[in-house]
């Protein structure tokens, strides 16, 4: 019981305790001539469907989860939730001078960064177990059945062309796994009666996790693609679509990973006195607890796919004259646990070197969205901040925290 | 504009610094024992046993029991036989050169056999010839028979020189055979008859300078199966020693047993009569008081007859000595509640020396045991028994880490026993020091209290005792090498409210569930 409430406790505080990594600051689209451009991206986003900011913080920040923390966050949840996080940094750097495959117009791209995954698609009972315990749920069923977990930590380099007019893009990636954790709770549910005399534990799942603390557990291949589409867009005017794919791929596991897969029904009402200070005590030197739960323990080289996503949308437009333009898309991950994630906002440019935005968004880990960014240009380089949860900042109510940098560098 | 901006971004930059751990607490509770304890499960032996509805304690233990080779055994036993060579013989094959028969007497002390019968026995005869021609022994036992077929065979032994006698080993298995030990005349006893005819095998030659034939005869092995005769005014004696552990764990206090007798019953299955003397029975309870058992026959010799009949009929003869509450201490000593009892006898066969002509008689399913008989109802009284163990325990958390920072035992019971009990628990560090006492916040209530129950047929009384583990308890808890369980019972009359003298009904059991709930504070 306290393993299993440690699991849940760890997975929360990885999923929170990072920053963030920039996906939806506007792309200052420019079709402008350089020789080389320069891109740092680095942040996250945590954030899900129920779990209030306020018990967030306390695993950023520390402090007690208070019981009015717990009750505020466990009244909002919903028979399904979800929970996640993203987290990375990445460095790019774009040759336009150099021609690649003697095409005049393609540069090429290098390209490294550092990413982390994590995602949780979990019951409202989950979140009572980890932070109640079991005790107020005597004479009910605990059911945290369907609760799904991915976790996966990668490092990747990469090399590709770029378009040096359209600057469109698309890199080779090859992947360093460092840690993977993934969990399928198909039925999980924990009977216990009134009185507290008996508990049976239903279970129908599996459990991958790394068998070793190896930093490189496996290898990946995969692509990042970039395309800026023109459509016409109102009168006399022109937009721009991107259509973009990043860490989209599969590794493979060469390391061993633990599987831990079980199928049971395991009843306890307690120990005989004969099990407990007895010839066959339970706490013999042959206990093995996972026998006596019915979990099978094997090891396996896996195949898996990357937590990568594909996103479409309209971008901000560097050449517009406006001084107001909107942006909008669409991004999906292949997960389960990520539900497609809509946004659409609001780009304002109030001097020549300054961009202020807002959105919208829904979807993901969670549900609505509001996110705030700003970009400023000074001269060859531009600094871009920007958070797509705006009251995480402002509210204990908020269901997550976010915020991504760019630094860019073009000349 | 622009520092409004820089502001921003440096604002947003520093928001997230952890400074603290991540705390929160959640209740847990779980199930840790379901048990039921009867009576059976604290005896592995016919101990308790139902008599109109109520257990009654039958102590019967059998303290020694001796068997025939106790009293009667033939040591291994070597005897040589010399026979002289013929001189100057021209031996010609199936001439018989020499015979000889012989007394073999066997060294018994005081024990005078007429006849044994064995379940098993060998003689190994080594035969060392030195003459020129194979010589053939012809060796009969005139005393040895089997089925009513006196022992007779033959066995060789090769030629050989003085300086190399030929060798011959042969063995003689006598399992089954009877032995009459009266010698040639049938009047003595522990004489075996042999007769020995030396038999050419071969022509030989003149032997100017012989040296003797040697003939070796070793009884080995022998296991008596029936022996007649005098046995001689042997005496046994030994002290047995009987520990009771569950009596090891009584602390204080006591309990009040009814009247009751101890009977030390002597059978005897031999035909030889005895005299016994019961030299101390005592015991020494935890505390270390020792009580004896005095009066009645204590240290008083008593007679022992002989058995009677025969094979098939044999009647063993019994003797019992009773010591009950008129005649001793009896009860004075079963109080004492000592776990470690001694047991003194001594026996002396024949005290009257050859009263039976040397007609002792003892059989191979013949014994003389000596068995104590104690049956008594099972009702007791107790008066702040305290019975006490000692469990070592080593628990480690860490505060700073997930821990369990309170949380209380629950014990819930339905007790058939007409005791009432309260049991607590003293934590000590390895020093021995008790650090903290947890006590239960009721007691165990005795069945008396309860109602009726037409299932069991008596009455049952439900409890729940709580333990409460307190922080402070719980924050000393990885100091505590070692647990003493202290539980006191008594035997309450909820009329009077005395304690008595209670019978235990049969199939009284105490069900136990203990659970646990406790909060745990969760650190990352």
């Amino acid at each position: 019981m306290k393993g299993f409430q440690r699991f849940i406790a760890v997975l929360v505080l990885v999923l929170s305790a990072f920053h963030a990594q920039s996906q939806i600051i506007p792309l200052g689209y420019d079709t402008l001539k350089y020789s080389h451009e320069f891109f740092l991206d680095a942040g996250g986003d945590y954030y899900g469907s129920s779990v209030e900011r306020d018990l967030l913080s306390k695993f950023i920040r520390g402090g007690m989860i208070t019981e009015e923390i717990k009750d505020n966050s466990f009244n909002r949840h919903k028979a399904i939730n979800r929970f996640g996080a993203v987290l990375g940094a990445e460095f790019e750097y774009r040759n336009y001078n150099k021609r690649i495959f003697k095409k005049k117009d393609w540069g090429f791209v290098i390209k490294g960064g550092y990413h982390l995954f994590a995602g949780m698609l979990y019951s409202k009972d989950l979140f009572g177990l980890a932070f109640y315990g079991n005790e107020p749920y005597m004479g009910e069923t605990i059911d945290i059945s369907g609760t799904n977990v991915s976790y996966m930590n990668f490092q990747k380099i990469g090399f590709g062309m770029i378009d040096s007019k359209t600057k469109s893009s698309v890199s080779l990636n090859v992947y360093n796994i460092s840690d993977r954790f993934s969990g399928n709770f198909r039925t999980v549910k924990l009977f216990q009666d009134l009185a507290g005399d008996e508990i049976t534990l239903e279970m129908d799942g599996e459990v991958d996790v790394k068998n070793n603390k190896k930093f490189n557990q496996g290898i990946g291949f995969g692509l990042d693609l970039d395309f800026k589409v023109p459509v016409s867009w109102g009168k006399n005017r022109k937009a721009f679509l991107r259509f973009q794919a990043q860490n989209v791929g599969f590794a493979y596991m060469y390391e061993k990973q633990k599987v831990y897969s079980f199928d049971t029904t395991f009843t306890f009402d307690g120990l005989t006195f004969n099990q407990l200070i007895g010839d066959d005590s339970f706490f013999g030197d042959s206990l093995n607890i996972l026998d006596t739960l019915g979990i099978r323990t094997t090891e396996k080289n896996r195949t898996v796919m990357l937590p990568g996503f594909l996103q479409i949308g309209k971008i901000v437009d560097e050449h517009y004259d406006g001084k107001v333009q909107s942006f909008f898309g669409l991004r999906l991950y292949p997960s389960l646990i990520y539900s497609p994630y809509i946004f659409a906002g609001v780009d304002y440019r109030p001097a020549k070197w300054a961009r202020i935005g807002a959105n919208v968004a829904y979807g993901g880990f969670g549900g609505f969205r509001a996110g705030l960014y700003t970009n400023l240009t000074f001269d060859k380089y531009s600094v871009g901040v920007a958070t797509e949860n705006i009251l995480g900042f402002f509210t204990k109510k908020a269901s997550g925290q976010s915020l991504f940098i760019r630094l860019r560098c073009a000349f | 504009m622009k520092r409004t901006a820089t502001f921003l971004i440096l604002l947003l930059l520093v928001v997230a610094c952890k400074k603290e751990k991540t705390v929160w607490e959640n209740d847990w509770s779980t199930p840790i024992i379901n048990d039921t304890l009867s009576l059976a499960n604290l005896t592995n032996d016919s101990t308790l046993i139902e008599s109109s509805g109520f257990y009654e304690l039958d102590m019967s233990r059998t303290l020694f029991d001796l068997k025939i080779s106790e009293f009667v055994s033939i040591p291994d036993t070597t005897i040589q036989e010399v026979f002289p060579a013929p001189v100057g013989l021209n031996l010609s094959p199936g001439f018989t050169f020499d015979n000889s028969t012989t007394e073999h007497v066997i060294n018994l002390d005081d024990i005078q056999l007429k006849k044994i019968i064995l379940d098993e026995g060998f003689i190994d005869i080594r035969v060392e010839n030195p003459l020129a021609t194979e010589i053939i022994f012809e060796v009969l036992l005139p005393g040895v028979s089997k089925d009513g077929v006196l022992f007779s065979n033959q066995y060789s032994s090769p030629a050989g020189t003085a300086a190399n006698p030929g060798i011959s080993n042969q063995t003689i298995d006598l399992s089954g055979y009877t032995l009459d030990l009266t010698g040639v005349s049938g009047g003595e006893y522990n004489v075996l008859v042999s007769t020995i005819n030396l038999i050419a095998g071969q022509p030989g030659a003149f032997v100017l300078d012989p040296d003797p034939m040697k003939v070796d005869a070793t009884f080995r092995g022998i296991k008596i199966n029936y022996a007649r005769g005098y046995f001689g005014n042997q005496i046994v004696s030994d002290t047995t020693n009987v520990f009771l552990e569950v009596m090891n764990s009584v602390q204080s206090g006591a309990i009040d047993l009814p009247n009751t007798s101890i009977t030390f019953e002597i059978e005897n299955g031999i035909k030889v009569s005895a005299e016994g003397t019961l030299t101390t029975v005592t015991n020494t309870n935890l505390s270390g008081n020792t009580v004896d058992l005095t009066g009645g026959q204590m240290g008083t010799s008593f007679n022992v007859d002989p058995a009677t009949g025969t094979w098939d009929n044999l009647s063993p003869s019994l003797k019992s000595i009773n010591f009950n509450s008129a005649n001793s201490n009896i009860e004075a000593y079963i109080e004492n509640l000592g776990a470690s009892h001694d047991f003194g006898y001594s026996l002396q066969l024949n005290p009257w020396g050859n009263v039976s002509g040397g007609y002792d008689e003892v059989f191979s399913s013949s014994k003389l045991s000596v068995r104590m008989k104690a049956n008594m109802p099972l009702t007791i009284g107790i008066d702040a028994l305290v019975l006490r163990d000692t469990f070592d325990i080593q628990l480690n958390q860490d505060p700073e880490k997930t821990h369990i920072k309170s949380g209380e035992l629950i014990l819930q019971a339905s007790n058939g026993f007409p005791i009432s009990g309260s049991v607590k628990l003293m934590l000590c560090d390895q020093a021995g020091t008790v650090l903290h006492t947890v006590i239960g916040s009721s007691e165990l209530r005795s069945s008396l209290y309860g109602a009726y129950s037409a299932k069991h047929g008596f009455e049952v009384e439900d409890s729940e005792i709580r333990y409460l583990l307190s922080e402070a308890v719980l924050n000393d808890i990885n100091n505590v090498y070692t647990i003493i369980v202290e539980s006191t019972f008594n035997s309450i009359n909820p009329t009077t409210g005395v304690n008595e003298q209670m019978s235990i009904p049969f199939g009284a059991f105490l069900a136990v569930k203990l659970k646990t709930k406790f909060t745990s504070e969760n650190k990352f």
